[in-house]
């Protein structure tokens, strides 16, 4: 099992694109969105589809992304 | 409502991650409240790469780390981790983790051309200081070294200082920090008198303008970078600037997107000190009260061997720190040579962005920040880029207050802490103190109750020319820690590599992981990594952090610091220190250094009953006193009352860290400046406090070549750098098997028509040689680092293609640290 709550920053502006980037990758639920700030509050968990890090390295270069930050990831065998 | 356990976790993930941005999740919460105990036990701890300090929480379960949190109260970080994060719950579980000391053997035997076979730490001890007392019996002193870390904790630097310096009586001992901010050191020093920035962190948040030069922050600083982008997108008025040498991530926020050829940002920092000058903008109160002016030797060479003709023909490569009074007058004549035509014509840079960008700096209105990496520090005149730097603040006053000043930031968890405050440099101590200096030493030699005289005023073998001497044979025995130089020194092929297999010459490595270095070993000891030990970092704002031991470590791996001490139990003076000393001393005749160093009634005055309960720490049990802390207090009498106070240990593990000057348990934000640092009087308003005269120093230093520059046969520039995925060499990062899928190699990031002109397509592998060597890679012309024509740019992670063997071991000849930033290159297809 691994799963990671992230928080992605975008331009405000960027916002509505990033999500709908986001709602893409397998594994990814949006939980919050700040709309005023741009930031996104994810998780992002394993499937027998997915490798995380791979997305998580994606999230970061998603056009219109500034900054994707990890707070809490959980990782046993 | 049952839940599963994924279920469970996920809430605890998605709520973390609203909480930092103040968002509700009703929904999570409430599967929380349903739950319960997760059975995790969390605790703080500073992240385990880079210098921004991030504190992370720690969740321990069943002996094994399986969560981290960015930690909610952790004033630098406030609860964001960045992508790195991800790797510090795997980083400890390798599958290739040490866990015995290997020696090359054959037949049962040590042999140098011999394979790794396991031993025991006694056999591996015994023929390690074997070797060592061979080494002094021959030929003294300096034929032993160590090359040590701003990885380190606080106290296993102390240790490496004490038991090289008091004990072998050998100044031979460099960090990997050589490479890394070496020259920002010398800035410091030179300018200031006393090292390390003035201002801190909460600078972010009050800055109208951030300047970067030669840093890629937003890959290697991501959280800094986060506060940084924060503050720009929150108040419209505020300005970045970002110069380098090809266009990295951060250009996706520059108001100022300023690409500059190499070496040229000397001439950039000389004209805007011109435009201040010919505007009208020098603060002239400030530059008045507060500034002296000197003029700095030219033509200082490039640290190279003396018998290279570049050395020889260089008329102050002796004498490269010399300097001469001088008045503002002078300087102004000096600079004004850097006018805008000749700054545009060098540096590439359009002359309106020139202006503007000189223009943040003159406006008196406007707050400025500038942060650098290793685009200054990693110069053949990383010293004098420093020192140009300080010139624009100085002449502004913009220093030394929020918003304001000049911050050098750091690569590595305790370049601040290990490297550069306890002193573990070659010329020396701690506090910033040098060996040169005899009342240095003589204080030194009193703290730790050693025979005065006994600490040599010669410096040691910096970083690269340790490589040099082992190579010549001269640098016999030798203790490597806590870094990856085999990866991260320039030209190994001709220097490094040759020294380590030098028959005259036995090599130790002490790694959690067989790098690269660990292989070029004769003997390899396995490591406790991070919360595997107690630990100390220092960060780059002075902000030292604490950390209790969280785990064990595997198999028979041990710490640095068991392992600096306990080696310290197989020497007795008597093999060590000169019989004239002895003599002269009898009372220290037949001791073991460890007696004399670690069991001198100081170090060891803390008894184990202070330790925290619920938490191991492995080397108190075994020496039987609280030995982390003993250091430590020893280690902190050195700066109390002198500038640099640490506060009493037992604050620091339960804050948040702490910016030093500690004074009366209260930190220091920005230094120099009355009214927030405690060492400067009520009316002096600012002083400089690390000069007798309390005066900064503004230098007049002009523009010099670089030592090699493209010509038709080598004629791309080659830089090389870090990505945001792989933390410098990539030991610990590159273990992740996940992670190394999705950064995988090392590519060289080359201009379209640039490749396009040799015929090369993208994804083509290609040779790319200078004189020293050649690697093999896959040519990028797209992606985060988008390079200008004429450059290309290689990340150094990758064992696999050493890039830096490419590097000339060409330094700032101030500094001694190491240019990778442009070296001559060929491309060709592979």
């Amino acid at each position: 099992m691994n799963i990671s709550g992230i928080v992605v920053q975008a331009s405000p502006d960027n916002s509505a694109a990033v999500q709908q980037k986001l709602t893409e990758f397998s594994g990814v639920e949006i939980h919050a969105v700040n709309k005023e700030e741009g930031s996104i509050v994810i998780t992002l968990e394993d499937t027998p589809d997915n490798v995380p890090s791979d997305i998580m390295m994606d999230v970061q270069k998603i056009q219109g992304v500034l900054a994707a930050s990890l707070i809490y990831n959980y990782c046993d065998e | 409502m049952k839940l599963n356990r994924r279920d469970f976790i996920k809430a605890n993930a998605a709520l973390a991650a609203a909480a930092v941005v103040g968002a509700q999740l009703p929904a999570a919460e409430k599967v929380l409240a349903a739950e319960g105990d997760s059975g995790i036990r969390w605790d703080k701890a500073p992240c385990r790469f880079c210098g921004t300090g991030c504190s992370v929480l720690v969740g321990t379960k069943n002996g094994k780390i399986v969560a981290t949190q960015g930690d909610p109260d952790a004033p630098v970080n406030r609860g964001l981790n960045c992508i790195k994060g991800y790797f510090l719950t795997k980083i400890m579980y390798g599958k290739d983790r040490l866990t015995k000391p290997l020696l090359r053997k054959t037949n049962g035997k040590y042999d140098k051309n011999g394979e790794f076979t396991p031993v025991s730490w006694d056999e591996a001890f015994a023929i390690m200081a074997e070797k060592f007392k061979e080494a002094i019996k021959k030929n003294g002193p300096t034929t032993v070294g160590m090359f040590g870390s701003g990885q380190w904790q606080v106290w296993e630097g102390y240790a490496a200082v004490k038991l090289f310096k008091a004990g072998f009586l050998s100044n031979n001992l460099d960090p990997n920090a050589r490479h890394c901010m070496a020259s920002a050191v010398a800035g410091f020093m030179r300018t200031f008198g006393i090292d390390e920035p003035m201002g801190c962190y909460d600078d972010l948040e009050k800055a109208d303008a951030f300047v970067l030069w030669g840093s890629n922050m937003a890959e290697n600083h991501p959280i800094l970078w986060s506060r940084l982008t924060n503050r720009r997108l929150t108040a419209p008025h505020v300005k970045v600037a970002v110069l380098s040498t090809y266009e990295n991530r951060c250009f996706d926020l520059a108001d100022l997107p300023l690409v500059f050829h190499p070496q040229t940002d000397l001439v950039i920092l000389n004209y805007i000190a011109n435009y201040i000058i010919q505007n009208d903008k020098v603060n002239k109160d400030f530059v008045g009260k507060h500034v002296n002016f000197r003029i700095g030797n030219t033509d200082i060479g490039y640290g190279l061997r003396p018998e290279d003709s570049r050395e020889k023909n260089a008329a102050n490569s002796k004498d490269a720190g010399g300097s001469k009074e001088y008045s503002f007058e002078e300087y102004a004549k000096f600079v004004a040579e850097y006018t805008l035509d000749k700054a545009h014509e060098i540096s590439g840079i359009a002359k309106k962005d020139l202006e503007a960008l000189a223009e943040l700096y003159a406006d008196p209105k406007r707050k400025v920040v500038s942060y650098w990496t290793m685009g200054f520090n990693q110069h053949t005149r990383g010293s004098w880029a420093n020192n140009l730097v300080y010139n624009i603040h100085l002449l502004t006053g913009k220093i030394s207050k929020p918003g304001c000043g000049p911050f050098s930031l750091t690569g590595q968890p305790s370049a601040c802490g290990t490297a550069r405050e306890v002193g573990t440099f070659s010329h020396r101590l701690p506090a910033d103190m040098v060996v040169k200096n005899p009342k240095h030493r003589e204080i030194a030699e009193k703290t730790w109750k050693i025979p005065a005289g006994s600490i040599p005023a010669k410096p040691g073998y910096h970083a690269v020319l340790q490589s040099r001497m082992l190579k010549d044979g001269k640098l016999n025995a030798y203790w490597v820690m806590c870094n990856n130089n085999m990866q991260a020194a320039a030209n190994i092929n001709e220097e490094g590599y040759p020294g380590y297999r030098n028959p005259k010459n036995f090599i130790v490595v002490s790694d959690p992981y067989p790098t690269v270095t660990a292989m070029a070993a004769d003997l390899i000891l396995p490591t406790a990594m991070w919360v595997e030990k107690e630990g100390a970092y220092g960060n780059a704002e002075r902000r030292t952090q604490f950390f209790r031991q969280q785990v064990k470590a595997p198999g028979e791996a041990k710490s640095d610091l068991w392992q600096l001490v306990e080696f310290s139990k197989h020497f007795t003076t008597d093999e060590v220190w000169p019989k004239e000393l002895l003599d002269k001393n009898p009372s220290y005749k037949g001791k073991t250094l460890y007696q004399i160093l670690f069991a001198n009634g100081q170090v060891d005055k803390f008894p184990l009953s202070e330790l925290q309960k619920g938490h191991d720490n492995d080397e108190s049990h075994h020496f039987g006193y609280y030995l982390q802390k003993g250091l430590f207090e020893e280690y902190a009498s050195f700066g109390r009352g002198h500038g640099h106070d640490l506060a009493p240990f037992e604050m620091y593990h339960e804050a948040r860290g702490l910016r030093w000057p500690v004074v009366d348990k209260k930190e220091t934000l920005w230094r120099f400046r009355e009214g927030y640092d405690p060492y400067v009087k009520k009316g002096e308003g600012v002083r400089f406090y690390g000069k007798p005269d309390g005066k900064a120093v503004i230098f007049a230093l002009p523009y010099e070549p670089p030592p090699e520059v493209p010509d038709e046969e080598y004629d791309l520039w080659l830089c090389t750098g870090r990505v945001l995925e792989h933390w410098h060499s990539g030991s610990m990062t590159r273990r992740v098997p996940e992670l190394y899928r999705a950064v995988p190699d090392a590519l060289v990031y080359m201009h379209p028509k640039d490749a396009e002109k040799r015929g090369l397509k993208r994804g083509q592998l290609v040779k790319i040689a200078s004189p020293r060597g050649e690697i093999t890679c896959p040519v990028e012309t797209r992606g985060r680092n988008k390079v200008p024509e004429g450059l290309v740019f290689i990340p150094w992670f990758d064992a696999g293609r050493l890039v830096n063997k490419l590097i000339l071991d060409a330094t700032c000849p101030i500094s001694k640290e190491t240019d990778f930033k442009k070296c001559p290159v060929k491309i060709t297809k592979a």
